[in-house]
């Protein structure tokens, strides 16, 4: 029961309230998306409210209006970042209305918030919706509609209430929110500070706020170092386990082991880098059903990446790309080709498997990269097996495909891109280099089986018994004066030091050339040159 | 009473001599390594804080100025000055418009808050027009509008060492398609609306060059007069190579400003930045 808050009060609840951020700084700096992606709301509250503490303990006298003005002038000069410079403006407005009074009663402090509601709107030049703004104003206007005589703890609590609905709605008033699925970070804090003022009042500690099906790290770079690999959950049905054994039992294979249930019907719960061994033991004790064993080194990886770039949305632009060779998808991946058809040289895709592709994306227009002379009139046929709008530009190698995407500009129309990649892609010269499979003749001479052949744009210009050699002779022909760039994208039959003395020998011979060698895993293709 | 007092923060990366020989007040952001923080230019010098950037491996971050470091001088400039113009880097970078702005509420005298949309010398350039025109004789209301309307014409195109700084910054906007790429591809960037956006993605370093150049021939005119800013991140041969091919390419500027981009638009560009702005009169 809390009828009153007097002046001294103030300096334990500004010290909870501090306490409460820095328990939940961490959470609330991941949650920090909006305006400035840059992960410091939490750090930076924490250090507003830092200042506020450290003036409320310089204060000499410890007044109502001594304080107030200590808490205000704390969080005005130490006012860190946009949510510390509104969470300043909302204790601004708060100790407005209360500077000059005793004690405050309940009709005082919902005066006093709809006075921090009106002070930070107006502080801000153009307020958003869906921040910390937004949870003050519906906490505020919740405080209005109650009871003027509750208990102060209780009006608190159902202020805090409506504070986490609103918090939760958040997502629905600001789109980047709702893409990087949060809640706004500094929103989040205001709740956790309060959920700290509200603890210190009744004299509990401070309880963990609630929310967390919102929470999710924003940080790319999470890491994804796990000691246990495996998340294992089953049903055990026994004849009678005694449930404390049992856990005791698993306690050496992992970890965050949970083993709940009766001696007839477990749960059971485990990380483990053995979900075998785990599973052996309890089939000695009874049945087991209901096996999940989830990767959870992979989830995070996952989850990681879904994070760092967001679903294709039906509005945009699609881009499929044929390839083989592990290494190239993951370069076309990174140069935002969404979806891999497999394929290549003596291995064309079907129309039907391209089709399906470009039906797979959420996107209604799609551009198609075949990368193979014979597979752009494959694509053609795909486009008009769909009723999507197709594009496909005609490129005929890997490396045209790497400049055509550079190209890409994801803001301009399909026709306008295909302008721009088809540009893009005609000024690179490809270079390819294979085994022969058997003797034969050709326009340059006899080939044997098993010899290097070298082909500048498709057509074959050299061949003999040494790789590098064929190489080192193949890149002299594609190279003219204002070239820049060779890129080599280095085949599954490629050993690591054959690539190593490649490179070297190319970078001594054009040493005024950029060089990037790259692992393509590509089959067939010894090496693939590009030229630019 | 003097007629306009022109106040600035200390990303528009111009060196400190510069403020004081032109009579206008900076007011740092900070530059923090850790626990450790540094006001910007003035306890920390590019030519330090890259060296500490290429040897720690703790990132920096930065805080705009607060609402009392903005009130404090503009309290001060409010018994001398009629008018006090505040020029700064764009808010969608940087909070420090809104610190400004809420400490502009603090003073009786007439505070306009420019919100450049630019950063770095692109803040600068806009400055130095300010400067000259206050010298002059403009007032307070025509250096403001002055400096919108440079704001407005003034082009920025930069490229980075590495997208790591910016991504990591959160400081990217649309520029996110670029990020992650496996090949060594250079991007080129500007600003748009005050935020980060992709010009160009490039392979090879001497285009990176060329395309620059042709981006400054594609805007200009012939025959205006041309403002041109050059500026770099720790790379000073960069935009000495910049100026010869600008100068090969027969574009002459009637203005010239070359400076260093300072430690905090330094945490988000890192080293090996650097960039390049204009407008013609």
């Amino acid at each position: 029961m809390t009828r009153t808050i007097t002046a001294e009060d103030i300096p334990r609840l500004a010290e909870a309230s501090l306490a409460a951020l820095k328990m939940h700084r961490e959470e609330i700096d991941r949650l920090n998306v909006f305006p400035v992606p840059d992960g410091d709301t939490g750090t930076n509250m924490v250090f507003t409210m830092q200042m506020v503490w450290e003036e409320i303990s310089k204060c000499p006298t410890k007044t109502m209006e001594a304080l107030t003005h200590a808490v205000t002038y704390g969080s005005l000069s130490g006012a860190r970042g946009n949510s510390g410079v509104i969470l300043s403006q909302i204790l601004r407005g708060f100790c407005e209305v209360i500077e000059s009074s005793g004690e405050l009663s309940s009709s005082l402090i919902v005066e006093a918030l709809q006075n921090s509601a009106k002070v930070a709107y107006r502080a801000i030049s153009k307020p958003v919706e869906g921040t910390m703004l937004t949870v003050i104003k519906d906490a505020a206007a919740a405080a209005g509609n109650l009871k003027k005589n509750a208990e102060i703890d209780v009006l608190l609590e159902l202020v805090l209430q409506e504070a986490r609905r609103s918090l939760a709605r958040t997502p629905d008033l600001l789109p980047v929110l709702k893409e990087a699925g949060v809640v706004d970070a500094g929103g989040y804090g205001l709740v956790v500070l309060g959920e700290g003022i509200l603890a210190a009042l009744r004299g509990e500690r401070v309880a963990e706020v609630e929310i967390s099906p919102y929470l999710q790290p924003l940080s790319v770079e999470e890491e994804v170092s796990l000691e246990y690999t495996y998340c294992t959950e089953f049903l055990l049905k026994s004849e009678g386990i005694d449930l404390k054994r049992m856990e005791k039992k698993l306690d050496p294979l992992g970890d965050s082991i949970m083993v709940v249930g009766t001696p007839e019907l477990i749960r059971i719960h485990i990380h483990t880098n053995h979900p075998g061994k785990v599973l052996e033991r309890a089939t000695k004790l009874g049945s087991v059903s209901q096996i999940q064993i989830n990767n959870m080194v992979e989830q995070a990886e996952e989850r990681a990446r879904t994070i760092a770039r967001p679903k294709l949305k039906e509005e945009e632009i699609g881009l499929v790309a044929v390839a083989s060779g592990g290494g190239i998808k993951q370069i076309l991946s990174s140069l935002g080709v969404h979806k891999i058809v497999d394929g290549g040289q003596s291995m064309n895709p079907s129309a039907a498997e391209l089709t399906k592709a470009i039906e797979e994306l959420p996107s209604s227009r799609v551009m198609v990269l075949p990368n193979n002379k014979n597979v752009i009139l494959t694509a053609h046929q795909a486009g008009k097996l769909t009723n999507k709008k197709l594009v496909v530009v005609p490129t005929k190698s890997i490396p045209e495909a790497f400049s055509a995407l550079l190209a890409f500009d994801p803001s301009v129309s399909l026709e306008e891109n295909a302008q721009l990649m088809e540009k893009n892609f005609s000024n690179v010269k490809t270079g390819e280099i294979t085994r022969a499979i058997r003797s034969s003749k050709s326009k340059i001479g006899r080939i044997k089986k098993g010899n290097f052949m070298g082909f500048f744009d498709h057509e074959l210009k050299t061949f003999g018994e040494s790789f590098l050699e064929v190489t080192s002779r193949l890149v002299d022909m594609m190279l003219e004066e204002d070239d820049e760039v060779i890129t080599l994208l280095v085949g599954s039959d490629v050993s690591k030091e054959e690539a190593d003395e490649l490179r070297e020998i190319i970078s001594e011979t054009h040493h005024d050339m950029e060089i990037e060698l790259h692992e393509g895993g590509q089959p067939l293709y010894h090496l693939i040159v590009g030229v630019e | 009473m003097k007629k306009a007092a022109i106040v600035t923060d200390s990303t528009a990366d111009l060196p400190l001599s510069y403020y004081e020989e032109h009579e206008v007040f900076m007011v740092p952001l900070v530059v923090r390594f850790g626990e450790e923080s540094h006001k910007d230019w003035i306890e920390m010098p590019p030519s330090r804080f890259y060296q500490r950037l290429r040897s720690f491996s703790i990132l920096p971050k930065t805080s705009q100025p607060s609402v009392a470091d903005f009130a404090e001088i503009y309290r001060k400039l409010a018994s001398q000055y009629e008018h006090i113009v505040s020029v700064h880097l764009s808010s969608k970078l940087s909070g420090t418009v809104q610190s400004a702005e809420i400490a502009s509420q603090e003073v009786d005298v007439p505070v306009t808050i420019v919100d450049t949309k630019l950063a770095s010398l692109g803040t600068g350039m806009v400055l130095d027009t300010l400067v000259k025109a206050r010298d002059a004789g403009a007032d307070g209301k025509e250096i403001a509008d002055l400096a919108w309307d440079i704001s407005g014409r003034i082009k920025i195109l930069f490229t980075v060492g590495t997208l790591k700084y910016l991504e990591m910054g959160g400081r990217i906007g649309k520029a996110q398609a670029l990020v992650g790429s496996l090949l060594n591809i250079k991007p080129l960037l500007t600003l748009q609306d005050g935020i980060v956006i992709p010009y160009k993605k490039i392979k090879g370093t001497k285009r990176v060059y060329e395309e620059m150049v042709a981006f400054l021939k594609q805007n200009i005119g012939s025959g205006g007069f041309l403002h041109l800013g050059l500026a770099h991140a720790d790379c000073p041969a960069a935009i000495v190579r910049l100026k010869e091919m600008v100068e090969e390419a027969g574009v002459k500027p009637g203005v010239l400003i070359e400076s260093e981009v300072g430690a905090v638009i330094g945490t988000y560009t890192g080293p090996d930045s650097f960039a390049m702005m204009f407008y013609e009169e």
